[in-house]
């Protein structure tokens, strides 16, 4: 079986954490292109310029915790992929010059920001996103206070002055009045913080269960071992794969179903995830509030390369977003590639059995 | 017509003095050498630390597995495993540590353990308990000799279908896994049965339900959980190998069955797995804290209501794990609420355990360090669930690094803690020699440190959107450093069980004579010599107090009657464990052994052919009625 050429990759400095978004999103548009009437090559430079312009749009510009690859070794690929699904996998930066100090500074400088990198909870760009994020952070602060009481408490057990008692057992020791009211109050608090949280909870599902009513857009998203297949419902609909451009600012309604195995779509500064499940369909509202590139991933163990699975949400402005649909839509090509993908991927399961 | 029944003079034990009562009684009640002796005991002491010592084996199988895993997720895109081994890595791993170590650990516990508690003489079915353990070595086998012969499952240890239906997993890894949990499952039910039956059949007389130790208590909950919940599990793995080997269509959606109800089916029964595996932990706790705080633990009344809540709530929870799937709106918010409710009696168990603590005084040894230990950690796995019955919360965490951080937090925290508290705690019970404290404190040291700096930063990169069941990950997403602690803190947690297994060992040898009660615990399997004789006890206690050791002194008064010569042991009522019969207590046999193996041959044929249950089950048949053969005269005497 033959392994795919040496693969294309450009170098990028260390600096630029806007960059490491850029290229692991140009790994992945490498994997799949429903444009055959442009090259690839314009359409990357199209959303790196894009990029390039709009500093800090995806994530805050502190957050990335990136070293450029320097060196490509294209040997080490994981050899029981064939050719053909190599477009469907980011191509890594093999024997780089690894720098853990380095990357446990940026973690740690990271953390201090609460800031969180290209595909975080809590890094949201949109309002279902924001809610998650925050209901995240009201439950993180109660009950981390909870945490803190019963250490507390546990302590204070542990240290309390014990006037001279000895150390010999006590079969049958009295009930001290405080445990009891001590007692009666934990009850109480649980009881009433919990009830508290689970409002808030249900305040919170609100967001994700959303009426469908009104969604500017509607995308099918069909999961595949291993790769996204994006449909562009109505006239003039189209295909993509791995990537979905949506516009900014309005909701789009996202249908999921999957051709083969369970899959869960996940991009988290979007939205929650939800499972893509033979048999059921699935429907999620996105809604991005600011322009950016928004990566995602296979929530559900899917197989070999689930690992692999990643999608990219590009949110445009408007009149952006309807030049590129109408671009798309226009030559309105069959998917030659993805059938060609398709073919590969049976094959492939074919040779794995 | 009545025929003369020669009364023989039969020796009770109200006839001999001490010395030649134990004598007699261990001879009677002993394992004779030799291998078919040594296969054919039926003493709950020996199987128990069969038992625990393959759990523990298996312990470590899978923490080295989990040592792999974290080597390859160390630095991003790393090439140390390929996908496929590690996928298999992560399977065999929550494989390994939910079904041969996480349950098994904690039926060893119960099966030696609770006949001493409850002061008699062997536990109930011994012959049945024999059979569960050599069932439950034969899974293990069969499921790391397919390993070692590269049969693997790697779809994970919860197997979804489709990806585990033959279409996109072919091979025999998933059979090799579907029937690696018929295996435990049979050997759990049988131990329930025996763990039942024992408590509420065979208690020593007095031991009313309201003088049952909490340990007693947690075990008897634990048994009627397993009972419940394990037949769910054991259809929806038989119904996946029917799928895979005959081709029905329970799982094909194409077909008109549902992938769904394989995660309904799975999860009935993986919630309660999860309080099968934590339960004996609490078990654990309450008799240390109890002891190590010199009185019993706080509010016995709530305590027990909590475990039977507990018990009932959990299952009601679990649909929380499936809130990704798309359920409807009402649904989710009920299992949110369910899920959050279990918080209450959990909460109440800690409030009783640290009240004890309050109320006593603690005596800083190692078992009730690493019971601190468990609060520390325990307490925030629960808090980090109760994030997780958020329906909200939970699509952005669920199957992330935030849910493996979760759940190590709690079965680590909840179970590995309190077991190696265990350990140092009965391990003078079980030797007779005393284990290290000081390398008690720096294991706990290592544990401790090493445990949290591997788990707490899985919460991190879950919330930084790291899936879980990824082999790598690429350098940009800046997951490296956070992965690199974890690994790091991982070797530390690791190299604590070697310090444990090397304690144990120079312990075993040449540790100090802990005498017969070494802590001055309450309980009655304080109560005999430590090691214990086979018979547990030359003459059976008579309990008049919850905390018998504590307030019955050195006048304990005894049951007497029993005959020396033959085995038998009292049978007492449900509630108020007054003296019912005399019964006769099974003998060794070696007809169990050859059941079981002959079952593991059943069982694993039928992986490759359904006509080996239709053999098999003859030959198993005339095993068992070998086994159940009624000794007429003996019955009569
Ligand atoms: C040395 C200690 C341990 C380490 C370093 C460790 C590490 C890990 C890691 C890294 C994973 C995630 C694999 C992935 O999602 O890619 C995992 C999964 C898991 N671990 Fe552990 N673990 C340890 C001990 C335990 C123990 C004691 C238990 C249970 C009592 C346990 C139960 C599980 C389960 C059920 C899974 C899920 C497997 C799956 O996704 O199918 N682990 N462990
Ligand atoms: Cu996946
Ligand atoms: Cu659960």
């Amino acid at each position: 079986m033959d392994f795919r050429p040496a693969h294309e990759m450009q170098n990028f400095g260390v600096d630029c954490p806007r960059r490491s978004l850029a290229h692991l999103w140009r790994e992945n548009t490498a994997k799949q292109k429903n444009a055959p009437n442009k090259t690839q090559g314009e359409e990357r430079r199209d959303v790196e310029s894009w990029l390039a312009e709009n500093p800090g749009v995806a994530f805050k510009t502190h957050c990335s915790a990136s070293l450029a690859p320097d060196e490509h070794n294209n040997n080490e690929r994981d050899r029981r992929v064939p050719d053909a699904v190599f477009p469907l996998l980011p191509s890594r930066p093999e024997k780089r010059v690894w720098a853990p100090s380095a990357d446990l500074l940026l973690t740690g400088s990271s953390l201090l920001s609460g800031c969180a990198g290209v595909q975080s909870a809590l890094d949201p760009h949109s309002e279902q996103a924001d809610t998650l994020a925050a209901l995240f952070w009201t439950f993180t602060a109660v009950l981390g206070l909870v945490w803190l009481v019963t250490m507390a408490g546990l302590l204070l057990a542990l240290t309390r002055r014990r006037d001279g008692r000895g150390e010999s057992a006590e079969a049958r020791p009295a009930v001290k009045r405080p445990m009891l009211i001590a007692f009666a109050a934990m009850l109480a608090s649980s009881a009433i913080v919990l009830s508290g949280l689970a409002v808030l909870s249900f305040g919170g599902q609100r967001t994700i269960f959303g009426s469908g009513a009104g969604a500017a857009l509607t995308i099918s998203v069909i999961g595949h071992q291993w790769w996204w297949q994006v449909r562009y419902e109505g006239e003039n609909g189209f295909e993509t794969a791995n990537e979905i451009r949506i516009p900014v600012g309005s909701p789009v309604e996202i249908k999921l179903t999957t051709a083969d195995v369970i899959h869960s779509f996940w991009i988290p500064s979007l939205a929650g995830k939800l499972d893509l499940i033979p048999g059921k369909r699935n429907e999620l509202r996105i809604e991005a509030s600011k322009p950016g590139v928004y990566r995602g991933q296979c929530a559900e163990f899917c197989g070999q390369q689930h690992a692999h699975m990643a999608i990219f949400v590009v949110a445009l402005e408007p009149h952006e977003f309807e030049r590129w649909r109408a671009d798309q839509a226009a030559p309105a090509k069959p998917t030659a590639y993805l059938r060609k993908q398709r073919v590969f991927t049976s094959a492939l399961l074919e040779s794995s059995q | 017509m009545s025929p003369v029944i020669e009364e023989r003079h039969e020796t009770r034990d109200s006839d001999l003095g001490d010395e030649e009562l134990r004598a007699r009684l261990s001879k009677t009640w002993g394992t004779t050498g030799g291998l078919i002796g040594v296969l054919s005991t039926v003493d709950h002491k020996v199987i128990g630390i069969r038992y625990a010592v393959t759990a523990f084996i298996f312990l470590l199988a899978g923490g080295v597995l989990a040592i792999i895993m974290r080597l390859q997720l160390a630095r991003p895109d790393s090439h140390l495993v390929g996908a496929e081994l590690y996928n298999q890595l992560f399977t065999m791993h929550g494989t390994t540590m939910m079904f041969l170590f996480g349950v098994p650990v904690g039926e060893a516990f119960a099966i030696y353990l609770v006949p001493l508690m409850v002061g008699t003489r062997n536990i109930a079915f011994p012959r049945l308990n024999a059979f569960s353990y050599y069932v439950y070595l034969f899974g293990g086998l069969m499921l790391w000799g397919g390993f070692a012969l590269s049969i693997r499952p790697d779809v994970g240890w919860f197997s979804y279908v489709p990806l585990a239906n033959l279409d996109f997993t072919p091979g025999k890894g998933p059979d090799y896994w579907a029937q690696m949990i018929t295996f435990t499952e049979v050997a759990a039910l049988a131990v329930s049965v025996e763990i039942i039956v024992t408590v509420l059949k065979q208690r020593a007389p007095g031991m009313t339900l309201d003088r049952i130790p909490l340990f007693v208590w947690t075990m008897l909950v634990h048994s009627f959980i397993i009972i419940f919940a394990m037949p769910a599990v054991m259809l929806a793995s038989s119904m996946l190998i029917m799928d895979r080997l005959v081709s029905t269509q329970f799982f094909n959606a194409d077909a008109g069955g549902d992938p769904l109800l394989w995660q309904h089916l799975f999860w009935f029964f993986g919630h309660p797995e999860v309080y099968i595996i934590f339960l004996p932990g609490t078990a654990f706790v309450s008799a240390i804290v109890a002891t190590f705080s010199r009185r019993p633990v706080f509010g016995y009344l709530p305590m027990v209501l909590s475990l039977i809540a507990i018990g009932f709530l959990s299952f009601g929870l679990w649909v929380h794990h499936m809130f990704v799937t798309g359920l409807p709106e009402v649904g989710a918010a009920f299992f949110t609420a369910s899920s959050m409710a279990i918080a209450i009696p959990n909460g109440v168990q800690i409030f009783c355990w640290i009240a004890t603590l309050w109320d006593g005084k603690p005596v800083l040894k190692a078992p009730l360090i690493f019971v601190l230990g468990f609060f520390f950690i325990f307490v925030a796995g629960g808090l980090s669930g109760v994030m997780l019955a958020s329906v909200p919360i939970d699509t952005q965490t669920h199957d992330t690094y935030f849910v493996v951080a979760h759940f190590h937090y709690v079965l680590i925290g909840g179970t590995v803690f309190p077991l190696v508290a265990a350990v140092y705690y009965w391990f003078p019970k079980v030797t007779g020699r005393l284990m290290d404290e000081q390398i008690g404190k720096w294991q706990f040291a290592l544990a401790f440190i090493g445990f949290n700096t591997a788990f707490f930063p899985m919460h991190l990169l879950g919330l930084y959107g790291m899936p879980r069941r990824v082999y790598t990950y690429p350098a940009e997403m800046g997951w490296g450093g956070l992965n690199l602690l974890a690994s790091a803190g991982a070797l530390f947690f690791f190299a604590s069980f070697l310090l444990m297994l090397y304690n144990m060992v120079i312990s075993a040898r040449s540790g100090p004579p802990s005498g017969d009660n070494p802590w001055d615990a309450d309980t009655l399997e304080w109560a005999t010599s430590s090691p214990p004789q086979p018979q547990n006890f030359d003459r059976i206690p008579f309990v008049t107090s919850g905390s018998p050791l504590w307030s019955q002194g050195d006048d304990t008064p005894v049951v007497s009657g029993l005959k020396v010569d033959e085995r038998e042991l009292v049978v007492t009522s449900i509630t108020e464990a007054r003296p019912d019969i005399r019964e006769e207590s099974p003998a060794p046999s070696i007809w169990p052994f050859l059941a079981a193996f002959a079952t593991a041959v059943a069982f694993i044929g039928s992986i490759y052919t359904p006509w080996a249950i239709t053999w098999g089950s003859p030959v198993v048949a005339i095993l068992l009625v070998a086994w159940f053969w009624p000794k007429t005269t003996e019955e009569n005497a």
